[in-house]
């Protein structure tokens, strides 16, 4: 790859030195800096992404803390099943994610855990969920733990650049909470 | 012409005239402030990404400290007794809260502040640390904000948090910048919380 594009400028460059032409120059750098532009666009909006993520999911987590991750039908309050808490997590998301490729995990934090790593979702090479999502509703008192996570689309620039980190080149986003449940 | 020839501009006027180049010369003008602009937002969005978490991190610390209650049939007990093994553990969930970003990077305090009647300060009851963090002495006097004493209580739960932010390239060579989170909260069932030390 690297080779190509070297053989690439290096030929451009032939060629521009002998035309001495602005219009031939340009096409040889304006890759770099269109580059460069897109990488910083494509930057800013990761981390408007990662706000909103994380504003969704302290939305999320105040909602089972409070005891509001309810449903009431006929006069019956149940707690709300994974693809209802699923739902209303993604509420709280503005449209620039994809409601049903939102990760969401809830469960009480099982005791004595000190790292994340377990609680982690697990994705093959291809970044596809291993396994399936846990979702507890939990009780009054309960610690629990939250995740909300995406995978979030990064297109690789002409120069290599790649924020991806999963398997298919996505960004994974992250957000954890962990609360109790008000009494 | 002459005048800017004297004074020994004749190649500098030459290398103004020449027309070729002018897009290379462009480029590397514009290269390291578009570099300095994308390092600049990676920088400064870690940055925000972190202090969320951070001061998040607090938040959950202070929440859980806070939310004890007298447990058995204790009731309109005062205070009520935590652990320290269960005030270790509160602490060591803000290296869960952090994720992705280094836990190691995260120290956490919590502390019980007295406020001292009739005025805007309070004192330090008690505190405890986590990953290495360097503590408040008890006794230690804290300016509080007004809006808080009037809520009427007598003890305040108070967390704080550092994170050592170290970013690729700027941290090797001025050393970590620490983003810092801290929340005071009121004990929601109790008016002071006492840490059972050694168990």
């Amino acid at each position: 790859m690297v080779h190509v594009w070297l053989k690439f400028l290096r030929d451009a460059r032939r060629f521009a030195k002998d035309d001495r032409g602005f219009a031939a120059e340009f096409v040889v750098v304006a890759p770099l800096l269109i580059a460069v532009i897109l990488a910083t666009l494509q930057v800013g909006l990761v981390f408007v992404a990662k706000a909103y993520l994380e504003t969704g999911a302290e939305e999320a987590a105040r909602k089972v803390l409070t005891n509001n991750a309810v449903t009431t039908t006929n006069g019956v309050t149940s707690p709300m099943t994974q693809a209802q808490f699923g739902a209303a997590v993604c509420g709280e998301l503005p449209a620039l994610f994809t409601c049903s490729n939102l990760i969401v995990e809830l469960e009480p934090l099982p005791s004595g855990t000190t790292s994340v790593a377990s609680l982690l979702p697990k994705f093959d090479s291809n970044g596809v969920l291993i396994n399936p999502l846990t979702y507890t509703a939990g009780t009054s008192g309960k610690l629990m733990f939250l995740l909300v996570a995406y995978e979030w689309p990064v297109y690789g620039g002409v120069l290599g650049l790649n924020f991806g980190t999963l398997g298919n080149g996505m960004l994974l986003l992250t957000s954890t909470q962990i609360f109790k449940i008000e009494i | 012409m002459t005048f800017a020839r004297r004074l020994g501009m004749g190649s500098a006027l030459r290398f103004g005239a020449d027309g070729s180049g002018v897009a290379s010369v462009e480029l590397a003008l514009l290269l390291p402030l578009a570099l300095l602009l994308l390092g600049l937002a990676v920088f400064g969005g870690e940055g925000l990404s972190i202090q969320r978490k951070t001061t998040l991190a607090a938040r959950t610390i202070a929440d859980l400290v806070g939310q004890t209650s007298t447990t058995g049939s204790v009731s309109g007990s005062s205070s009520a007794t935590l652990n320290q093994s269960t005030l270790d553990y509160y602490l060591s969930l803000a290296a869960l809260i952090v994720y992705p970003y280094d836990a190691s990077a995260l120290q956490a305090e919590v502390y019980e502040v007295r406020i001292v009647t009739g005025t805007s300060t309070g004192v330090v009851v008690w505190g405890e640390g986590y990953n290495g963090a360097t503590l408040r002495t008890v006794g230690q006097v804290i300016p509080l904000s007004p809006s808080i004493v009037a809520a009427g209580e007598t003890n305040l739960i108070l967390a704080e948090t550092q994170y050592a932010y170290s970013p690729v390239g700027v941290g090797e060579v001025i050393g970590p910048m620490t983003i810092t989170g801290s929340i005071f909260m009121i004990p929601r069932s109790v008016s002071s919380i006492s840490v059972n030390l050694g168990s």
